[in-house]
C-alpha cells in the first residue's frame, strides 16, 4: 500500500460518506416508492392462494380442535380462520373418518364468499375499478387475499412535507409491506397510494378477508399536495370476515403438520403462524411461516428447519412450479433451497413438498445420506398419515 | 435460519433477537441503515428507481430473514451481504447492472456534489461488477475484506484482487497520482 493509495482510499471514502449524506437528504425529501413485489414465487403465491379449488377437504375434528374456529357460512358474521389462529394447544386427535366435502355454494373459486350480511362482496379488482368511479365515501365490501409478511417491518417516515402531515395515509396505516391480490391468478403488489389500513385498528394477519372500505374519504385533506392521491385511495375501514373451513389450509392444516413434525422429530418444536413468528429461511413462499421454537442457549437439532403452508395442493404447485412433490422431488438437487456452513458443520436445507405444505428440512451436504433419506421417507409418511386420519 | 446453526451462542443471540428484545428495535435498527443502503444501491445499479427498489427488497428480507442475524453488531454487513446478492440477481434479471454507457440514468440526488463525488461517480461505471460490488461494500459500508469475501462468496485473494483495481481505477479518476 503506498502513500499514494492511501490518499486515494482517503478520497474514496469521504466521497461515499457524503453519497450517504445525499442518500439520506433524499430519503428525508422522497422516502422509498411502492413498487409492486417482482418475485415470481411471491406472485405465484398469491396467484395460487386465490385458486381454492372446488372439493375442500378438511377434517371436522381438527378444525374443531383449532381455537377461534369456527365453520360458519358466509353470513354469520366475523370467524377466526386457522389462516389467523395461535397454536392449537394440544396435537390434534387422529381420526379414521373421511374428511368432509365443504359446500361451496356462495363462494367465489377461492372460497370467498360472494355475500356477507346479505351484500354482495366484490372482488379486488372491481375495489380498485370503484376508486375512479366512487361519487361518494359509500361503504362496500370487498374480498381479497392478505400478505402480511411476519417479523419486523421498516416503515420509512413520510413527514418531509409540514403541509402534508398524515401522508401515513400513503405509506404507512399497514406499511409497505402489506400486500393484497387483485383477484384469483391476479398479480400481487403492495398497496402503497392505493389502500390504507392507517384507520383499522385491529390486526392484520396472513388470509383472506372480507373487507368493509370505502374511498373519497372526507379527511383525505388532510393529506396536503398529495389529496387527490388520498382522496383516491381505498380505506378500510373494518375487516368483517376472515377466513372459515373453506379458506383453511387443506388438505394439511396447522395442526396437522404440528403433529407430523413432533411425530418424526419431537425436537422439532415448530410454532403456529402468527405475527410474532420471525421467518426462519423457511421462506421460500409466502404463505404460513411455521418457525422452530428456540431455546436461549439451547442447540436447536431438529432437521425440522421450518414449515410453509399455502391454502391448498394446487396454491404449492404454482408456488413451486419447478419442485417435484414428495420424497424423490426433495432429494433433486433443486430442492435444495441453500447451504449453511459453520464450525459444527454444514447442511443443505432441501424443500420438502406435501401436498399443501412445504418443510424444509436441514440434510448433509451435497449427497442426502441414508438418515437423511429415511428421515424425509418418515415425514411424509407421517404427514399422509394425518392427512388420511390414519 | 434462526437459530439453525448449532452454536449455543448463535443460537442463544437469535433467540434473544426474537424474544427478549422489543420488536421496534429491528425496526428502528434496519430504518438507520435505509441511507447507507440507498447509497450502495446507487453506487452498484446507477439508476434512482432501481436502486430504490433495491434497498425495498433488501429491507424486506432483511425484516423477513431477521433471525438469521446471529450478531446484533454485523447488521450492516448482513444487510449490504443480502443486496448486493440482489443487485447480481437483479443484474441477471433486467441487464442493469452493468450498463456502462454514458447513457445511464442521471441520479436525482442533492444538488452540489464536490468533485471527489462527481470523480466516484465517473468512475464506479467503468468497474467490472464485481469489483464495484467489492469497493462499495469496504469503502462505503465499511466492510473488512474479509467480510467482503464472505458477502460476495469469494476468497480474500479475490476480493483483495477487485478492491486493488478498483482503487487503481479510481485513483486515475481522482488523478491522484
Amino acid at each position: 500500500m503506498t502513500d499514494g493509495d492511501d490518499r486515494t482510499e482517503s478520497r474514496i471514502r469521504a466521497a461515499f460518506l457524503e453519497e450517504r449524506r445525499r442518500a439520506e437528504t433524499d430519503l428525508r425529501l422522497e422516502p422509498l416508492p411502492a413498487r409492486a413485489r417482482p418475485r415470481s414465487r411471491f406472485l405465484a403465491r398469491l396467484a395460487a392462494a386465490a385458486v381454492i379449488v372446488v372439493v375442500v377437504v378438511a377434517t371436522a375434528g381438527v378444525i374443531g380442535s383449532l381455537p377461534g374456529r369456527t365453520s360458519t357460512g358466509p353470513s354469520d358474521g366475523p370467524t377466526a380462520s386457522s389462516m389467523r389462529t395461535t397454536a392449537p394447544s394440544v396435537a390434534p386427535t387422529p381420526t379414521a373418518v373421511p374428511r368432509p366435502t365443504i359446500d361451496m355454494t356462495g363462494r367465489y373459486p377461492d372460497g370467498i364468499p360472494t355475500t356477507f350480511d346479505g351484500q354482495p362482496v366484490i372482488r379486488w379488482d372491481a375495489a380498485l375499478a370503484m376508486r375512479d368511479t366512487a361519487k361518494d365515501a359509500t361503504q362496500f365490501l370487498t374480498g381479497a387475499w392478505l400478505t402480511i409478511p411476519v417479523g419486523v417491518f421498516m416503515c420509512p417516515a413520510s413527514h418531509a412535507d409540514p403541509s402534508a402531515p398524515s401522508t401515513t395515509w400513503i405509506d404507512n396505516g399497514g406499511c409497505q409491506f402489506n400486500y393484497v391480490s387483485v383477484d384469483a391468478g391476479g398479480q400481487l403488489a403492495i398497496q402503497r397510494a392505493v389502500t390504507t389500513f392507517r384507520f383499522y385498528k385491529g390486526t392484520l394477519t396472513t388470509g383472506p378477508a372480507i373487507m368493509r372500505v370505502h374511498t373519497r374519504d372526507p379527511r383525505a385533506t388532510q393529506c396536503g399536495y398529495q389529496k387527490a392521491i388520498c382522496d383516491k385511495m381505498i380505506v378500510v375501514d373494518d375487516i368483517v370476515w376472515s377466513g372459515d373451513a373453506v379458506t383453511d389450509p387443506h388438505p394439511l392444516s396447522v395442526a396437522d403438520v404440528l403433529a407430523a413434525t413432533t411425530q418424526v422429530s419431537q425436537t422439532s418444536g415448530l410454532r403456529a403462524p402468527g405475527p410474532a413468528v420471525f421467518g426462519c429461511g423457511a421462506d421460500a413462499i409466502d404463505g404460513l411461516i411455521m418457525c422452530p421454537q428456540m431455546e436461549p442457549g439451547v442447540q436447536y437439532t431438529s432437521p425440522v428447519a421450518g414449515a410453509v403452508l399455502l391454502p391448498s395442493t394446487e396454491a404449492m404447485a404454482r408456488a413451486l412450479p419447478t419442485l417435484e412433490p414428495g420424497v424423490d422431488g426433495a432429494l433433486m438437487p433443486s430442492a435444495v433451497s441453500r447451504s449453511q456452513g459453520g464450525s459444527f458443520g454444514g447442511w443443505d436445507y432441501r424443500q420438502l413438498v406435501v401436498d399443501n405444505v412445504m418443510i424444509e428440512v436441514r440434510t448433509s451436504v451435497g449427497r442426502p445420506s441414508e438418515s437423511d433419506l429415511a428421515f424425509l421417507t418418515r415425514l411424509v409418511a407421517a404427514l399422509k398419515a394425518q392427512e388420511t386420519g390414519s | 435460519m434462526s437459530g439453525l446453526e448449532p452454536v449455543q451462542s448463535a443460537a442463544a443471540t437469535s433467540a434473544d433477537l426474537a424474544r427478549d428484545k422489543p420488536a421496534v428495535d429491528f425496526g428502528a435498527a434496519l430504518e438507520g441503515q435505509t441511507s447507507i443502503l440507498l447509497a450502495s444501491a446507487r453506487a452498484l445499479l446507477r439508476n434512482e428507481a432501481d436502486a430504490r427498489d433495491l434497498v425495498q427488497i433488501t429491507l424486506e428480507i432483511a425484516s423477513r430473514r431477521i433471525g438469521e442475524l446471529r450478531d446484533p453488531l454485523a447488521l450492516r454487513p448482513w444487510l449490504m451481504a443480502i443486496q448486493v446478492r440482489e443487485a447480481f440477481r437483479f443484474r441477471r434479471r433486467i441487464e442493469r447492472f452493468v450498463r456502462l454507457s454514458p447513457a445511464v440514468e442521471e441520479l436525482q440526488s442533492s444538488p452540489g456534489p464536490d468533485s471527489d463525488v462527481i470523480a466516484l461517480r465517473a468512475a464506479l461505471p467503468t468497474l467490472p461488477p464485481r469489483a464495484r460490488a467489492a469497493v462499495v461494500l469496504h469503502y462505503l459500508g465499511g466492510l473488512s475484506v474479509a467480510e467482503v469475501a464472505r458477502a460476495m462468496n469469494i476468497s480474500e485473494n479475490t476480493t483483495k484482487g477487485h478492491l486493488k483495481a478498483g482503487l487503481a481505477r479510481l485513483r486515475e479518476e481522482f488523478r491522484d497520482d
